[in-house]
């Protein structure tokens, strides 16, 4: 009974190991996958961001210099014919931020895939902190399941062993007499309450 | 009186054989099953690790065209613009500024100057020639993205999610050959089941088993 027990142990436990290696796998392949989605993400809004950034500040680095420029038009010591002929440019550069805010907008503009556009790419662009903290937490969940799943593989794995070593045991119980048959027995039911123990410990 | 029936030990032995040849045979059947499975879930992680290498390869492709597109060639696209727009209302100032606007006129004609020199000898980027130019003056940063995405067509065919679904199915094959999982087997067989009994359960697509009565995954 013993025997049978164990060889029942050992021909069914490796199917739910393949299963639980399998879900380790994919899990951590899904893991890997939201990694590198969630840097590119990252990435490229940030690139886009940034450039919608720095032309916004160049748009507001003139209307500053106009500003300037009219400032110092005003301190003693400048003539007037010299200030006359800077008034001009510094009311043009004063002008200037809205037209240079549209530039921006227009060339800093989110590309869609109505525009042709990767659709992958454009999500990634459009991308905003929100969605990258969800991507991660996403990720943190797929980790968490390769965990679990390897763990699961792995007691299933070591419930294998047990099992046939108990399996082993038993026979020698069975084929030996007395004192060492006795122990056998002992040695095979030890390593079969292991290989349940490591089996439950999975559920 | 004899110990053993000689007939009835006879049958014994005939029930322990067969309890041994059934064994036996169940033993190599299911070690057929789990071989099966073994090579169908080594086929399936394969693809799994061959989708995230697909993915890896367009990340940094997209990665890379997109900075090419904003950070490298974006900037100075923006500069010129700017510049253009700034040497035309020098001009238009300078101009109707009378003998005042001498000064703005020289500084637009020097803007104009430095913005052909920006643009003297550019080749195959977002500010050479007309190409990306719009009608407002500004340049076509999107248009330039798809381009350069264009150029490398093959990594941004997306490689990774059909990868991912082959590795998917060899799980399901894998699910198949596990011996004694009905469950599993059902799986399979569920897209026929689901058109017969919609309400019955379908297939999650990420290989985990059937979902009672959800809608379709896959």
């Amino acid at each position: 009974m013993l025997a049978f027990i164990a060889w029942l142990l050992v021909t069914l436990l490796p199917a739910p190991q393949i299963v639980a290696s399998l879900n380790e796998q994919r899990s951590q392949a899904s893991s890997a996958r939201t990694a590198v989605q969630l840097s590119g993400d990252i990435a490229a809004s940030r690139a886009v961001s940034a450039f919608r950034a720095n032309s916004s500040l160049s748009s507001v680095n003139v209307v500053a210099q106009g500003l300037s420029r009219e400032y110092e038009i005003l301190l003693p010591g400048i003539s007037d014919d010299l200030a006359d002929a800077q008034l001009p440019m510094a009311r043009v550069e004063q002008s200037l931020a809205p037209s240079l805010q549209e530039l921006a907008t227009v060339m800093g503009r989110a590309p869609s895939p109505a525009d042709g556009t990767d659709e992958r790419t454009s999500a990634a662009i459009a991308s905003v902190p929100g969605d990258w903290i969800r991507s991660l937490a996403l990720q943190h969940a797929q980790v968490d399941q390769a965990n679990t799943s390897g763990q699961k593989a792995n007691m299933l794995g070591l419930a294998v062993l047990l099992a046939a070593l108990a399996f082993s045991t038993a026979i020698l119980a069975m084929v030996r007499s007395g004192g060492s048959s006795r122990l056998f027995r002992i040695m095979a039911v030890s390593l079969l309450a292991g290989a349940v123990l490591s089996v439950l410990s999975t559920v | 009186m004899a110990r053993h029936r000689p007939g009835r030990r006879w049958i014994w032995l005939r029930r322990d054989d067969l309890t041994n040849s059934l064994q036996g045979a169940v033993s190599i059947g299911i070690a057929l099953l789990v071989a099966c499975a073994t090579l169908l879930a080594s086929e399936a992680g394969g693809a799994w690790q061959q989708s995230v290498r697909a993915d890896v390869r367009w990340s940094a492709a997209m990665i890379e065209t997109v900075s090419q597109a904003y950070s490298s060639e974006a900037p100075p696209g923006f500069e010129l613009a700017a510049l253009e727009v700034r040497a035309e209302r020098l001009a238009a100032a300078g101009r109707s500024a009378g003998t005042n606007g001498a000064t703005a006129l020289i500084e637009a004609r020097s803007l104009q100057r430095a913005v052909a020199n920006l643009r003297f000898a550019q080749k195959d980027n977002l500010i050479a020639g007309d190409k990306y130019r719009q009608a407002d003056g500004s340049f076509d940063v999107v248009r330039r993205l798809n381009d350069l995405q264009a150029a490398e067509a093959g990594v941004f065919a997306d490689r990774a999610q059909p990868l991912m679904e082959k590795g998917d199915s060899y799980q399901r094959l894998a699910n198949v050959c596990r011996p004694g999982d009905a469950h599993s087997c059902r799986c399979v067989l569920c897209r026929s089941c689901s058109r017969r009994r919609p309400q019955t359960s379908r297939c999650a697509k990420d290989g985990t088993g059937c979902q009672p009565g959800s809608a379709s995954l896959d």
